[in-house]
């Protein structure tokens, strides 16, 4: 199968004269796969999101989408991709409603479509009495449903999700691991970042671990297990990004507590 | 979204403008209509006047502005030389602009949003940049319509049309220079700071703007009663680097025809600095306008206690003046939420300003009625000026309302969370905190002037305003049925008791006319009643606080 995303030695840092974010990574990525991107807070997960967005140009390596270098045309291919950011920025004066309908604009979709699928959309997600509400009154899940329906709305190929589950509740969080399931089926290439290992053991085809800017880890679950000869995917993690203080550190924290 | 806007209307209109550019129409008119109903949807700068606004956003911030240009464009029927016209309107465009761009629109150039949301998007450079111009150019024609709208009226009406003509030239060079000191002063202002110390200075510059706003209000329409102007042009060395100076020759030649030799000079000068200037922006500043952005998302407010002279006497003062441990707990609260919370600062230092500025302009009649300022404020010693200070302290207590509110009022819920038995302490304490930052220190400098002016005769009332001050904080209070501390959200307007307002007024000019009539400067009367008047407070606050309590 021919790769969907294929990174060569991405190099990425934010000051001329400061040190690499990124130091390295090689990724190849064919299309229906799961991949859960999971590292420590600053391993650089974020970054290589949005290099791979377009939102940072100054990185030093190749990055092909579509078989194509993003620097080459760095417009159209962004037409079949989709993005759960990990912060919600989003225009909140404006209602769900009409967010949907920018950003199909955007995307140059019908008009009519946009307002079929955002209306039907809304409804499975069961948030449809706030379709024409402010979106800053909106709940920090009602919030993240509309980011993950705006994500999707104009049937993307690859998407990029950065946390995409904070603030939904269980039953939503079942939905929407189910989703991705069924994305996947259609051949769509699913980027999963988060912190939550229970869902990326559950739902990821291939694990990639990135620990202070390289990857040290990359395989499914049960070769992960294998290779660290540990139970969860949390102590496969634990183990990579050399953390084992945990109980160290808990224990003494609670020792100050009740001083 | 529904395309209403009139900018995109015209926008329609001239299409094959874009034809040739990488420009993607469509998109360009989306992102407009996104960018201007945004600008719709804001609500203005200044939320304190406790009005319900039907109007708000744009539409609110250009009233504004007609309002101000109202007064100045009166100076084109006054028989002053057209030079001196032009500077004074420049001025006052190059400023309110300046201002303007920096406080308001600057949300809007510098939005990190765009960056995540439209950006992630198949949108290219080119368009993005385009809105990001057709915006600004949009806002800034809009601005200096609104503000040079009574000048051109009136001016075409002296002048005949021909000024419309100089209007129309300074309108593109001045729009050019604002945009061109705006972006030179956020991006060294970006250079150096980011994130939070970056957010703190603009929220000065709003501060700075929303005092001027207030002052234009109430100086705009007395100016001329004060200010002598001397008919006789004299251009110096230092008239040539003055940027209002160069559009008022400008006026010169394009009206009057004049072909002196610094007019012309002032007039090329206005014309060629924003063209140069323009040419380094785009290919000097522009480019690293995209890596800015990403500096304002960075955090960094660090706030290490300093352990200097101000903070341990604010220390000491504190510990003094609490009652107990929580009470200087909350004093201590309340005194950083008063410093830090930025759209609180924006309320409640506007209207520290009017409170401060108000007896002042209570003194322009008395003033005006003698021979000269300068006689007018000799005049007032021995008086008993001095009562004025009475609208300060009217202000500063009602003041204290703004307390209740804050950007993120929701965080109060530790009120109710933290096992604390008598609420009340948590209003005592933000009171004292506010005494202390905002009434005690405002008052002193005011004491201090009037004493100046009043003599020293008058120290005595002057102390006593400062006693009543404390009663009518407490009166004020008795008054009003406070929320605690922090806990609203800024609403403008709906909230205020106007009858109960009416009566505290009422109750101030009362004692401000009690003052001035029997108490008089006789020092034994002011010491007494002050003594009495210190019972009282204790009185009144221990009442004030019961009826707190829900």
């Amino acid at each position: 199968m021919k790769s969907v995303i294929r990174i060569s030695d991405l190099k990425m840092r934010y000051k001329s004269d400061g040190d690499y974010v990124l130091k390295g990574v090689n990724l190849d990525i064919d299309a229906g796969q799961i991949i859960g991107y999971i590292g420590p807070n600053g391993a650089g997960k974020s970054t290589t999101v949005k290099i791979m967005l377009g939102m940072i140009d100054r990185y030093e390596g190749i990055v092909e989408i579509f078989g194509e270098n993003i620097k080459d045309n760095p417009v159209e291919y962004k037409r079949r991709i989709g993005y759960v950011p990990e912060v919600a920025t989003i225009y909140d004066s404006l209602s769900g409603y009409e967010y949907l309908k920018f950003i199909g604009e955007l995307y140059k979709m019908d008009s009519a479509v946009v307002d079929e699928k955002a209306d039907e959309l809304f409804k499975l997600f069961g948030i449809n009495e706030a379709f024409y509400n402010r979106i800053s009154s909106y709940s920090k899940g009602m919030k993240q449903k509309l980011l993950i329906i705006s994500s999707l709305i104009h049937n993307p190929d690859i998407l990029f999700f950065d946390e995409p589950i904070s603030g939904l509740d269980a039953n939503s969080v079942m939905v929407f691991k189910e989703i991705i399931k069924k994305l996947a089926e259609q051949g769509k290439t699913v980027f999963y970042s988060s912190h939550i290992m229970e869902v990326v053991e559950k739902i990821s085809d291939r694990i990639i671990v990135l620990n202070d800017g390289v990857i040290v880890a990359d395989g499914n679950f049960e070769e992960l297990k294998t290779a660290s000869k540990e139970g969860s995917l949390q102590d496969i993690f634990n183990q990579l990004t050399g953390f084992n203080k945990h109980e160290a550190i808990a224990s003494e924290f609670v020792d100050v507590i009740v001083r | 979204m529904e395309r209403k806007f009139v900018l995109i209307k015209i926008l329609n209109r001239v299409k094959w403008l874009f034809s040739k550019t990488q420009v993607d129409f469509e998109m360009l008119l989306s992102i407009l209509t996104l960018k201007l109903t945004l600008d719709e949807r804001k609500s203005p700068i200044n939320l304190s006047d406790g009005k319900e606004k039907k109007i708000k956003g744009l539409k609110a911030n250009l009233l504004m502005l007609v309002f101000v240009g109202f007064f100045v464009g009166m100076m084109m029927i006054t028989p002053f030389d057209l030079y001196y016209k032009i500077t004074i309107v420049a001025s006052m465009d190059l400023f309110f602009m300046v201002m303007y761009m920096v406080s308001d629109f600057s949300g809007v150039l510098l939005d990190v949003r765009d960056k995540n949301i439209i950006m992630t998007k198949p949108v290219n450079q080119q368009t993005m940049n385009a809105a990001r111009i057709i915006h600004i150019v949009y806002y800034m024609v809009a601005m200096f319509l609104a503000l040079n709208f009574m000048s051109m009226v009136l001016g075409t009406g002296v002048y005949g049309p021909k000024i419309l003509l100089a209007f129309l030239v300074m309108m593109v060079a001045l729009s050019f220079l604002i945009v061109i000191i705006t972006t030179i002063l956020y991006s060294s202002l970006l250079e150096r700071f980011s994130g939070e110390k970056l957010k703190d200075i603009i929220n000065i510059f709003q501060i700075i703007l929303s005092i001027t706003t207030i002052l234009a209000y109430q100086v705009a329409a007395r100016i001329f009663e004060f200010v002598d102007f001397q008919l006789t042009i004299n251009i110096k060395w230092w008239t040539y680097l003055i940027p209002p100076a160069w559009y008022a020759g400008l006026f010169k030649v394009v009206v009057e025809g004049s072909t002196d030799k610094s007019y012309v000079i002032m007039a090329v000068t206005g014309l060629v600095v924003p063209i140069l200037s323009g040419m380094v922006l785009i290919k000097w500043i522009f480019p690293k306008f995209e890596s800015y952005l990403m500096k304002l998302q960075i955090e960094d407010g660090v706030f290490i206690s300093k352990n200097n002279l101000s903070s341990r006497f604010k220390a000491i003062l504190f510990n003094f003046f609490s009652k107990d441990h929580t009470e200087l707990a909350f004093m201590k609260f309340s005194d950083s939420n008063l410093s830090r919370d930025r759209k609180l600062k924006l309320m409640i230092y506007p209207n520290q300003a009017i409170s401060m500025l108000f007896p002042f302009i209570m003194l322009f009649p008395i003033i005006q009625g003698s021979e000269g300022i300068i006689a007018g404020i000799v005049g007032l010693k021995g008086t008993m000026a001095y009562v004025v200070l009475y609208m300060s302290t009217m202000f500063f207590t009602t003041n204290f309302d703004f307390v209740q509110y804050s950007e993120k009022f929701e965080a109060s819920f530790i009120y109710d969370s933290f096992p604390i038995k008598n609420k009340n302490i948590i209003i005592t304490g933000a009171l004292k905190a506010y005494y202390f930052k905002y009434v005690l220190p405002g008052m002193f400098v005011m004491s201090a002037i009037f004493v100046l002016l009043c003599g020293v005769i008058s120290i005595w009332g002057v102390l006593l305003v400062n006693v009543m001050t404390l009663l009518l904080l407490a009166i004020k209070i008795n008054f009003s049925k406070l929320s605690l501390p922090f806990s609203r959200e800024m609403i403008p307007g709906g909230n205020k008791n106007i009858g109960a307002t009416f009566v505290y007024m009422g109750i101030c000019a009362a004692i401000a006319a009690a003052h001035f009539f029997i108490l008089k400067n006789n020092p034994l009367l002011n010491i007494g009643i002050g003594l009495i008047v210190v019972v009282l407070i204790k009185i009144a606050f221990s009442k004030a606080l019961k009826r707190q309590i829900n």
